[in-house]
């Protein structure tokens, strides 16, 4: 019964409806784009350093990491790897060679760190194939090409085909000095491999440095949603001996930051979330008290008291369970065309655009927010209702039906 | 006439009058919180990054931003120093000699970055006496030096032990030298932690044969948004032919990305806001219009001009938007106010490394007078874009139906 006369209602003042349709739609759109925007940015602003240059986790001999030192092999390193790419929120493993030099043309020489990498793997990992700004990614030279950043090739002032010397220790500590010709130049905000990477075939330096099929670094990228710690406990649990590290401990300032980022922006969803309850009490409470006279009307013509109060809550939760669904919809679209599209961050900033930057982040979302924000929004209605509907109650139908 | 007819409608319906004011108000209040949270942290962002090692900006040989060498000096005066420190906004002055040399420790010989400063200074920005983690302290007549922990781990040295160090000094004269360490620092930023070696000053004068010369001099300012101000005044103290003022516009690039994507993201959560309270004001305005259509019909059939019902509504809106604004902006005064001096604490895992760098987890909000004139006006407009629906209302309105549906 109740719930038949709640239901008419809801259609019979069509307005007054649709505008808490209306709240509670606005109300789950702004949260689900909120919270994914908020997603998009932490992995957003992460993303060059984390995707280009450090990546999730990294894996060392430990000795290795404090002198650098090439004798310090990870042991069994291609195995490893490649154990590690069938695991689950592994996007990509792979190796790397490291040894410290120079790089000199015949203007300049300057120091560097040679990174010997797994053409394939590291394309995956870091997407170097992707910030190659001229030339190629290690093609059209046959014999020791080498990727240097931007900035170090104009320290060199190299073009692409120049050739440069690499200059560092063998496995033996001897000085050991190769041509190597310049395959391609990548450009990236990080400073390191502007400035400080030569990145050459890992064949090429092992063969040089007399150490085949050694490495000194795996590196994991990991699906954004995937806790690093796990990754990093299953491998340490795996096998002893090596240090693995994930981002937050190679570069703790980093860490710091996204750390604070991520409080801020939940400062800030609690502002909006708090606006929406005002918004939605708002506008219950005017949704209430606009039907005085009915519902004195009601109350006079014999209906209990009990019953009225039930009313009016059964029919805030029929408003949200029309309006959840579209607000789902709506929010779901949003994130979806972003998602594909992304947000140009640079349209809000004309800073961005001026100093080149593209900085464009891409909302996600996991499909339990959608619920928690949805049963959340609904609540809220319903506690919007509370208050205004224990006032109608306690009116006197008398005078409930003199007021205007 | 209108005028009055317009206050008096406003408090014929206190209750309606407040639901609406109270909607408005609030609206401010939450668009100021807001934007100053995000001006706030934002500000925060930029001077704590400063403390890792610039300085909000920097005095130096107009020659030396181009070519680092310590050939590009500039001459170093106590007066200089002593004038911009009375700066008002300015809360360290440190004077830099920044090189590097090869040092050696028996076999081991590393590339190292050399600070020449002047400890007690130094400590306002770089916070120093925080980071040492075994000796102690240099000042700034001792004849030692304090390394970095993963410096002194490459090296395997211990407090006590004697460094030689080997660098080219002013104008290519050789430059050598034997260090003693007194102290041990544990830098968190990985490059510092590798390369650092910090000298008193006078120390690193006569390793470099650099008399009374410095290759920078490195200021910190209270806040960031006083840069403009300083800066100005920096630039009357300092002769312009021998000095360049570089803020850490030019000394962090990165920063800039970082600032700019805060920046528009938080353009892109006000934007939500805004639909939000839009929203919510939308509703009340809706429901005062539906609540009152039997008065507005009344008021037509007894032969009221529609524009003067319309001008009337308009004047009562703007009158409630006007006193919800002021009621907005005074507890949102009262509630920056309170957060301005207790801002929201982190605790967190990074507490030891953030006291490490000297500076704050927290969130902090901003007190600037801007964020209340730019987010009053935002609301005000949205309130006046949305009092447009009720005239719409009663300009389509015929006094029947209007009686009839009241």
């Amino acid at each position: 019964m109740i719930l038949k006369i709640a239901w008419k209602n809801v259609w019979r003042s069509r307005g007054r409806s649709l505008v808490v349709i209306g709240s509670i739609v606005v109300g789950i759109w702004a949260l689900l784009f909120g919270t994914g925007f908020m997603n998009g940015f932490m992995v957003g602003y992460m993303a060059n350093i984390i995707d280009h240059d450090i990546s999730n986790i990294q894996i060392h001999n430990p000795e290795f990491k404090k002198d650098l030192d090439i004798k310090f092999f990870i042991k069994n390193g291609e195995e490893k790897a490649s154990t590690i790419r069938t695991w689950e929120g592994v996007k990509g493993a792979t190796t790397r060679t490291i040894v410290s030099g120079m790089i000199s043309s015949p203007k300049k020489a300057s120091g560097i760190q040679i990174r010997g990498v797994d053409l394939k793997n590291e394309a995956i990992v870091t997407s170097l194939d992707s910030i190659v700004s001229e030339g190629t990614y290690f093609e059209g030279i046959n014999r020791n090409p080498v990727l240097i950043g931007s900035k170090l090739a104009e320290n060199l002032s190299v073009k692409v085909k120049s050739k440069v010397v690499l200059t560092f220790n063998d496995s033996h500590g001897n000085i050991t000095a190769a041509a190597f010709r310049v395959a391609g130049i990548v450009k990236s905000s990080s400073l390191s491999i502007n400035e400080m990477y030569a990145y050459v075939r890992q064949e090429d330096i092992n063969r040089l440095i007399g150490q085949e099929g050694q490495v000194h670094e795996i590196a994991i990228i990991t699906d954004p949603r995937f806790e690093e710690s796990a990754i990093v406990n299953k491998y340490t649990s795996i096998y002893n001996g090596d240090i693995a590290e994930s981002w937050r401990e190679i570069a703790p300032e980093l860490a710091m930051m996204s750390e604070m980022y991520s409080s801020m922006l939940y400062v800030l969803m609690t502002i909006i979330l708090t606006a929406l309850v005002f918004g939605i009490v708002n506008t219950m409470l005017m949704a209430v008290l606009e039907r005085f006279r009915e519902l004195g009307m009601l109350m006079a013509v014999g209906m209990n008291k009990v019953k009225v109060y039930f009313m009016i809550l059964i029919e805030t939760v029929f408003l949200g369970v029309v309006g959840a669904p579209i607000g789902l919809f709506i929010g779901w679209a949003t994130i979806h065309y972003y998602t594909l599209n992304g947000v140009d961050l640079s349209n809000y900033s004309e800073g961005l655009e001026a100093f080149g930057y593209s900085s464009i982040l891409y909302p996600y979302l996991d499909t339990n927010v959608y619920i928690t924000v949805t049963i959340g929004v609904i609540i809220t209605a319903v506690i919007g209702a509370l208050y205004p509907a224990w006032k109608a109650i306690k009116l006197n139908p008398v005078e409930a039906l003199h007021k205007i | 006439m209108i005028l009055i007819l317009a206050w008096r409608n406003i408090w014929r319906n206190k209750r309606r009058s407040f639901i609406t004011l109270s909607s408005i108000g609030f609206a401010v209040v939450f668009a100021t919180l807001m934007m100053s949270v995000q001006k706030g942290s934002l500000d925060q962002l930029i001077n704590n990054t400063v403390k890792f090692y610039t300085g909000h900006f920097q005095i130096q040989n107009p020659k030396y931003w181009e070519e680092k060498t310590i050939d590009n000096t500039l001459i170093y005066t106590d007066e200089v120093i002593e004038k911009i420190e009375n700066i008002e906004g300015v809360t360290a002055v440190s004077p830099r000699i920044e090189s590097f040399s090869l040092t050696s420790y028996g076999s081991i010989s590393k590339a190292s970055m050399v600070l020449g400063i002047t400890p007690e200074k130094e400590d306002r920005i770089l916070n120093l006496s925080k980071k040492l983690t075994k000796g102690k302290m240099i000042t700034a007549n001792s004849k030692g030096v304090v390394i970095a922990e993963g410096l002194s781990e490459y090296l395997k040295v211990e407090v006590g032990d004697t460094l030689v160090m080997i660098s080219q000094g002013f104008h290519g004269s050789n430059a050598a030298g034997l260090f003693v360490i007194e102290g041990i620092l544990k830098f968190t930023n990985p490059i510092h932690n590798k390369q650092m070696i910090c000298m008193p000053l006078k120390e690193a004068q006569w390793f470099y044969d650099l008399d009374n010369k410095l290759t920078s001099i490195a200021i910190l300012l209270q806040d960031n948004k006083l840069l403009p101000l300083v800066e100005k005044e920096v630039k009357g103290i300092v002769s312009k032919e021998d000095y360049t003022v570089i803020s850490w516009h030019k000394l962090i690039p990165d920063l800039i990305e970082m600032a700019e994507m805060k920046y528009a993201s938080s353009r892109i959560m006000i934007l939500i806001l805004y639909s939000v309270i839009g929203f919510g004001m939308f509703g009340t305005f809706l429901m005062m219009t539906a609540e009152r259509m039997r008065e507005f019909g009344i008021l037509l059939a007894i032969g009221m001009k529609r524009k003067r019902l319309q001008v009337t509504t308009f004047l009562e809106i703007l009158l409630l938007s006007s006193i919800g604004v002021i009621m907005g902006l005074a507890l949102s005064g009262v509630l920056l106010f309170y957060f301005y001096n207790n801002p929201i604490d982190l605790g967190s895992s990074y507490d030891k490394m953030a006291d490490s760098y000297g500076i704050e987890m927290s969130i902090q909000f901003s007190m600037q007078s801007s964020i209340f004139i730019t987010q009053a006006f935002a609301v005000f407009i949205i309130a006046f874009i949305l009092s447009f629906y009720p005239l719409i209302v009663i300009h389509k309105t015929t006094p029947v139906v209007a009686i009839r549906e009241g």
